[in-house]
């Protein structure tokens, strides 16, 4: 379970846990919410020596040695830093936050936790003139034990987004601080080692022998395709319904994209349409595991096999995570490219994507054309781009990778739960995930009639919707003329009439969701 | 967990018989007053402590997760929470008073 409810406890309570056993009871609740999920407690790092202090003198004064009362009080607080989240204090705020203060110690608090503005977030201190800056709500632990027990699955009061990066941000704001703070103070911003950390965690993660971290997605394909030798008079297979950039690096490479249609049901390409496609000019296939869920990659592998063991490059740009015959998107195929756009199941704050092989020399091939062709210093053997990610993104990612699973899990929950609620509803086309692998929903997106008419709606009734995607790219100006259409695209063309995606993230709660499908299913009736 | 080790020539034995998750792991040690030199008062306990005749070592906390906060906080007052528990209870001006004497200790008084 995610939740983007935030207590900050002020010293008073922890005292009250440490020190008044008697009296602590609603705070040993509010940490069984915690470690249940439901809650996330917070400790302003402003707070910890002052709560040791007043741990070791009490202690004292109950006559327990002083060498005692230290270890004592030591590990009180280090059992507490293993169950909240600290808050930190930052430099530039003094000022303000002095000029403001009423109570300096207190606005410490109150200014530390500004970086959870956005969620749920009250105070909790037994402090009945505690200053908050008038920023946020003050509450007693039993008035905030209150709140979680009423107000469990109400939907955070602020307007419903398409996607929350805000929630996760504020999850792992403890980690993003440390690991950007890390980047800024060895100053390694290009191929720092932070790089190298994630090249290898995400190797690690999906199986593949090698990771190259790119400048993003786009990149990633660009360079898989170059590495290929991909060309002029050269074909590359692929689908139409996807987003421009699949195609655009193969025409960017000088070859013709040639779209295949895709399954009406998954949206993702129709492997037995593949095969009459293929001619003596083909050199790769590029399978899109569209809205999540990785295409047949089995049967395209088989393809590609029987006709000279074309090359197969997995655009996984929205399926990092998901599962296929149990083994990983990124390292079904020769190739595995993924994207790092804010708004993925893994996302970094910028532009970054990957790439995945086992095959050595071409991880060798990428790695130098992702560095201008370089093999070393000034060196250029071959054509490459500037496509490295930063050191800072790369740190992003690190940060988000702790808890990719749970996210991951939580997405193919909440999808889940869109597909029951969503079976209720005449009108409304589900997509369908085979039962050999998962879903890991980068968008949550069905069919349905009419389509413009229920976006309005939609909108109208304050639920953000976006379209995955409105054309297929052989309608699109650039490649009309430039692209080679393999047999009717007939599905590509309707599912590109009828898809809508709705609002999807691991944070949307289960009221949210009805909300959305009641919206829905008044927008299509 | 409190167990007995032996201070011997700059080392501490733990028992043998006890298995560890991890070959490295902090520990925290309270040594006897009367061990330490130059300490007038460790020839006096303080009444009611508990005074262990030798060395306590406990491993750190273990990850959250475990058992509740409440458990963990009495298993590691361990034989003091009968001792914190009596007399009066602490009341609110209390900490603003241990608050002022903590920190008149730390930067008045030792200096």
């Amino acid at each position: 379970m995610s939740t983007d409810r935030h207590l900050v406890l002020d010293l008073s309570v922890v005292v009250e846990l440490w020190l008044r056993p008697e009296r602590s009871q609603p705070i040993d609740q509010l940490f069984g919410f915690a470690e249940s999920g439901q809650v996330c407690l917070w400790v302003s790092a402003a707070s910890l020596p002052t709560l040791e202090f007043i741990c070791i003198q009490r202690f004292k004064e109950r006559g327990i040695e002083a060498i005692a009362a230290r270890s004592l009080a030591r590990r009180l607080l280090s059992d507490l830093l293993q169950r909240v989240k600290v808050l930190s204090n930052r430099g530039y705020d003094q000022s303000d936050v002095h000029r403001q203060a009423r109570d300096f110690e207190d606005a410490q608090i109150a200014a530390s936790a500004r970086c959870l503005s956005g969620g749920q977030v009250s105070i909790v201190s037994r402090d009945a003139t505690f200053d908050a800056l008038g920023e946020f709500p003050v509450v007693t632990p039993e008035q905030a034990l209150e709140g979680l027990s009423v107000e469990e699955g109400v939907p955070a009061p602020h307007a419903l987004q398409f996607i929350d990066l805000g929630s996760q941000q504020r999850s792992i704001r403890p980690q993003l601080e440390r690991n950007l703070d890390r980047v800024l103070h060895h100053g390694q911003y290009i191929m720092g080692p932070e790089v190298r950390q994630l090249e290898e965690r995400l190797a690690g993660y999906t199986g593949a022998k090698h990771c190259i971290s790119v400048a993003s997605g786009t990149e990633a394909l660009l360079i898989a395709l170059m590495a290929l030798g991909i060309g002029p008079g050269h074909e590359v297979i692929t689908t139409p319904f996807t987003f421009v950039a699949t195609a655009e690096v193969i025409a960017l490479c000088g070859a013709v994209p040639v779209f295949v249609d895709v399954e009406p049901d998954t949206c993702n390409i129709d492997p037995d349409r593949i095969e009459a496609a293929i001619t003596p000019k083909t050199r790769a296939i590029i399978p899109v595991s569209l809205y999540g869920q990785v295409a047949d990659m089995d049967e395209i592998n088989a393809i590609a096999a029987r006709h000279g063991h074309l090359p197969v490059i997995e655009d996984g740009a929205q399926s990092l995570g998901a599962i296929y015959k149990g083994r990983r998107s990124g390292a079904l195929s020769t190739i595995g490219c993924t994207s790092f756009f804010p708004s993925k199941p893994l996302g970094c704050y910028g532009d970054g994507g990957a790439i995945f092989t086992s095959d050595d020399p071409l991880a060798k091939a990428m790695r130098e054309i992702r560095v201008h062709g370089q093999d070393r210093r000034y060196h250029h053997p071959r054509l490459g781009v500037g496509g490295r990610m930063d050191t800072l993104q790369c740190a992003v990612v690190l940060a988000k990778l702790d808890q990719l699973d749970h996210e991951v899990e939580e997405r193919q929950r909440i999808g889940a739960r869109y597909q029951h609620l969503l079976a209720q509803v005449p009108g409304v086309q589900r997509l369908v995930v085979r039962p050999d692998r998962t879903c890991v929903w980068a968008q949550f997106t069905a069919q349905v009639d009419g389509r413009q008419a229920v976006l309005d709606r939609l909108s109208a009734a304050g639920i953000p919707t976006a379209v995955h995607y409105p054309v297929p790219l052989h309608r699109q100006p650039a490649y009309e003329t430039s692209c080679r259409i393999a047999g009717s695209l007939e599905h590509s063309e309707a599912v590109a009439a009828r898809v809508v995606s709705l609002p999807m993230h691991p944070y949307l709660d289960q009221r949210t969701q009805e909300r959305i499908v009641d919206a829905l299913a008044a927008a299509v009736g | 967990m409190r167990i007995e080790a032996v201070f011997d020539h700059g080392r501490i034995e733990l028992p043998a018989d006890i298995a560890f998750r991890h070959p490295r792991f902090r520990v925290a040690v309270i040594v006897p007053d009367d061990e330490l030199a130059g300490t007038e008062k460790a020839a006096t306990p303080v009444a009611n402590s508990p005074g262990p005749a030798i060395a306590d070592v406990h491993p750190e906390p273990d990850s959250p997760g475990k058992r509740p906060i409440r458990e963990a906080i009495d298993e590691m007052l361990g034989p003091w929470k009968t001792q914190l528990g009596g007399g009066p209870p602490l009341e609110d001006g209390d900490i603003d008073r241990l608050r002022d004497q903590a920190l008149r200790e730390k930067h008045l008084e030792y200096r």
